[in-house]
């Protein structure tokens, strides 16, 4: 994984995340978008196969945006180690 | 030769298919005068349980035999 | 989140995952087709083929047989040492030699590693007749099931959201949704009609159709999800659900490490 930033603004950003699918940004996008302080929080993909993932987030007031996705993958983290915590103990059960 | 796997779902057909044949072709020896064949509890039997990997088996004609003379 | 295993034997999963994003089920299934890695036949070198089968179909057959994978101990050709020339921390040779009247079967493939080995004994390769013969040399590697379908571990795996059936006041047990349900999913119990197995509901919606009164409700619970996973048997299902669910982990956890140095 590779992140190239092409724009940022005291409460925007955009940036371009190499070698990702829809598989971490569709579930990074969600977990932006369940803080507050995150006003929208998208990604896109121009040409399925060929382009990397665009990611877009704007934050309301004083707040960074990179926090904000640091905060989010983190998050989205905590969430797969749940669940793998969660199976392994009902699998054993 | 019978696909390796289901076209639509990438399960593993082949592997019951020789079995499938035997148990086919018994049944048809056994067959009664105007009985319908009915091989749909063999797949059952043989796991084969979506109708995407069943017309696998169902509708698979081998043609090694045909194809063998003209090398 | 909410984790109910339904069943979990060696080739097929069923669990019931809920209070969940739609988007995190999507990606834990995402993750169970193309990022776990898996051993299959890539390359073939045939020194001989007099069977009815082409030299591209004989290989495309050797591909898509499933092989028992230890992904600890292999290596992607591009991550190794070798730079991808080929060597035997990320490659495993396969040979097959046969001289007919005879069938060619998975089991006759011979593994220098008695790890790697096909996981079912009794696919036909190839029929050979009197006089035909086949000898060939074949290389399996680690891939992606993004890069083609034989290095998916999984086969028909995917969700469907967990239905919600309410029954109103207005049933009169006329017992016509009983009839109508292709799956058995109501039953009369003590002159009231109950949801049996709510998970077996295909949401055909026959009953809504069959009951006169309105009485059936049919919804979907969009934060609740019943997975399938079915493997062709490279893996066991709970070794594809455990790595999957670490590989998106760990893109999480790269990602977050990545923002961090900003």
């Amino acid at each position: 994984m590779e992140v190239k930033i092409i724009r940022k603004t005291d409460d925007e950003i955009e940036m371009e995340i190499r070698g990702e699918t829809h598989t971490l940004m569709n579930a990074l996008k969600a977990a932006l978008l369940e803080d507050r302080s995150v006003e929208t929080a998208t990604y896109t993909i121009e040409f399925p196969g060929v382009s990397e993932p665009v990611l877009y987030v704007k934050t309301k007031k004083n707040y960074d945006p990179i926090e904000a996705i640091k905060k989010a993958s983190s998050r989205l983290s905590e969430q797969c180690e749940d669940f793998l915590k969660l199976f392994s103990k009902k699998a054993k059960a | 030769m019978i696909p390796v796997r289901c076209f639509t779902c990438g399960k593993v057909i082949s592997e019951v298919w020789e079995e499938y044949r035997s148990r086919v072709e018994e049944r048809k020896k056994n067959l009664q005068k105007g009985e319908v064949l009915k091989v749909g509890d063999i797949l059952d039997d043989l796991g084969v349980e979506r109708y995407c990997c069943r017309r696998m088996l169902l509708s698979h004609v081998e043609l090694v035999d045909v194809l063998a003379p003209y090398q | 989140m909410k984790l109910e295993i339904l069943e979990l034997k060696d080739r097929k999963a069923k669990f019931v995952l809920s209070e969940v994003t739609p988007a995190f089920a999507n990606s834990l299934r995402r993750a169970m087709i193309s990022d776990v890695p898996k051993m299959a036949i890539d390359y073939v070198d045939i020194y001989d083929n007099t069977s009815v089968l082409f030299d591209e179909m004989l290989s495309l057959r050797l591909g898509l047989i499933p092989l028992k994978t230890n992904a600890d101990m292999y290596r992607f050709p591009a991550e190794c040492e070798c730079k991808g020339a080929g060597c035997a921390l990320c490659q495993v040779s396969l040979t097959l030699s046969a001289e007919g009247p005879c069938v060619v079967h998975s089991r006759d493939l011979k593994s220098s590693d008695p790890e790697t080995v096909p996981v079912d004994q009794n696919i036909p390769i190839v029929e050979l007749k009197t006089g035909q013969k086949v000898v060939l040399t074949a290389v399996a590697r680690l891939g992606n099931g993004k890069e083609h379908a034989k290095f998916q571990p999984v086969c028909a795996s995917g969700y469907k959201n967990v239905p919600v059936i309410s029954i109103g006041e207005k049933c009169d047990m006329c017992k016509m949704c009983i009839d109508a349900c292709p799956r058995g999913v109501f039953k009369a119990d003590k002159g009231k009609l109950v949801v049996t197995d709510l998970y077996k509901c295909s949401l055909c919606k026959h009953c809504i159709e069959a009951c006169d009164t309105g009485a059936i409700t049919l919804d979907t619970d969009n934060e609740a999800f019943i997975f399938t996973v079915e493997t062709d048997g490279s893996y066991t299902a709970h070794d594809i659900i455990d790595s999957a669910m670490k590989s998106l982990k760990g893109r999480a956890d790269q990602l977050s490490e990545i923002m961090s140095a900003f």
